[in-house]
C-alpha cells in the first residue's frame, strides 16, 4: 500500500535553516566565552617553575601583571583589569582592594624577563598597605 | 532551444549553504582546539611574609641568605651558580634540602632570605622560590641588597 498523501511530499527535503542557527549559536558562544576566559589575563611569558602547581579554585584573587615592553625588562606595563597604570595608580587599586578585603589574595603574574626592581616596587607597596599573601604566577613546564 | 540553456534557465539562483556550513565548523573547530592550546599558569604558593622594610631588622635563628645579582648568578655562601640552562641548580636544590634536614633535626625553622639585585630577572628569582619550594622552605622573605 502506498500513501501517497501532501502530508508526505511536502516535507522531503532536509531542513537547513535551524542547523545553521545552532551552529552559529555555538560560535558565539565559544567566542565569547574564550573572551570571558581572557579577562584580566594579558598574555605575558611567565618563567618557568617546576614545583609550581595548578590551582583547582583561583577565584578571589586580584591579579596584577607586570608586562616588559622588551627582553631588557627595563621598562613594563602595571596592568590590572585590563588597564595599564602607573604605580600611583596601582597604589590606589591595592589599597581599594585591601580595605574591601584584609585577606586579599595578590596573584603577581610577572614577565620572565621583568627586571627585579619593579618586581620589589609592586611587593613593597602591597606590603605597606597590608597585602601580605602573594601568590607569583609561573607555568609549570617549559614547552 | 538547446538543452544547456535550458538546463541553465532552470537551475535555481539559491544561497549555496554546504561551503558556509563547512566555514561555520571551520571557525568552531578552530577555537576549540585553540582554547585547549592555552597553557595553564600555574603558583608558586609560598606563605611569603611580605617584604620586610630595610628598617626593621627581622630577627631569624640561622637564616640563609641567597644572593641573585645583576647578571642572574644565584649566590649561597660564596657558591656560584651561573648556568644559564639551570643544569647546576640541582646542586644548589640539595644543599637547600640538607640545609632544611639540618634545621629540623635542630627544631629550628628553616628560613631562606632572597635578596635580588635590581637588574636581575624576575625568572632567576622564581628559579630560587622554586628551590626552596622543591626543599619544601616555607619561611621566604625578600630582602635589600645592600649597595
Amino acid at each position: 500500500m502506498r500513501l501517497n498523501t501532501s502530508f508526505f511530499d511536502d516535507d522531503d527535503e532536509f531542513n537547513m535553516a535551524p542547523m545553521i542557527d545552532m551552529v552559529f549559536l555555538l560560535l558565539i558562544f565559544f567566542m565569547v566565552a574564550s573572551h570571558m576566559v581572557k579577562m584580566d589575563r594579558t598574555p605575558v611569558e611567565l618563567p618557568v617553575a617546576s614545583e609550581s602547581k595548578v590551582p583547582e579554585q583561583r577565584a578571589n584573587r586580584t591579579l596584577i601583571t607586570l608586562r616588559s615592553v622588551d627582553r631588557s625588562g627595563e621598562n613594563i606595563d602595571i596592568v590590572m583589569n585590563l588597564q595599564v597604570m602607573d604605580v600611583d595608580q596601582l597604589k590606589e587599586r591595592v589599597e581599594s582592594v585591601m580595605t574591601k578585603d584584609a585577606e586579599a589574595v595578590i596573584c603577581l603574574r610577572a614577565d620572565r624577563y621583568v627586571k627585579h626592581r619593579h618586581v620589589k616596587q609592586v611587593l613593597d607597596l602591597c606590603a605597606e598597605r597590608g597585602a601580605v599573601d602573594i601568590i607569583f604566577a609561573a607555568f609549570e613546564a617549559d614547552l | 532551444m538547446k538543452a544547456w540553456v535550458e538546463e541553465l534557465m532552470k537551475e535555481r539562483s539559491g544561497l549555496q549553504i554546504a561551503p558556509l556550513i563547512d566555514v561555520v565548523f571551520l571557525l568552531l573547530i578552530y577555537f576549540m582546539v585553540s582554547a585547549q592550546l592555552k597553557r595553564p599558569e600555574a603558583d608558586l604558593g609560598l606563605s611569603l611574609p611580605g617584604e620586610v622594610s630595610v628598617s626593621t631588622q627581622m630577627v631569624l635563628p640561622d637564616e640563609q641568605i641567597i644572593q641573585v645579582n645583576a647578571a642572574g648568578d644565584i649566590i649561597l655562601n660564596n657558591q656560584v651558580f651561573s648556568d644559564p640552562a639551570k643544569k647546576d641548580l640541582a646542586q644548589l636544590q640539595q644543599i637547600l634540602v640538607r640545609y632544611k634536614k639540618s634545621a629540623e633535626s635542630l627544631q629550628q625553622p628553616a628560613a631562606i632570605v632572597i635578596t635580588a639585585h635590581d637588574d636581575a630577572f624576575h625568572e632567576r628569582v622564581i628559579d630560587v622560590l622554586n628551590l626552596c619550594a622543591g626543599a619544601e622552605i616555607k619561611q621566604i622573605s625578600f630582602g635589600d641588597l645592600n649597595p
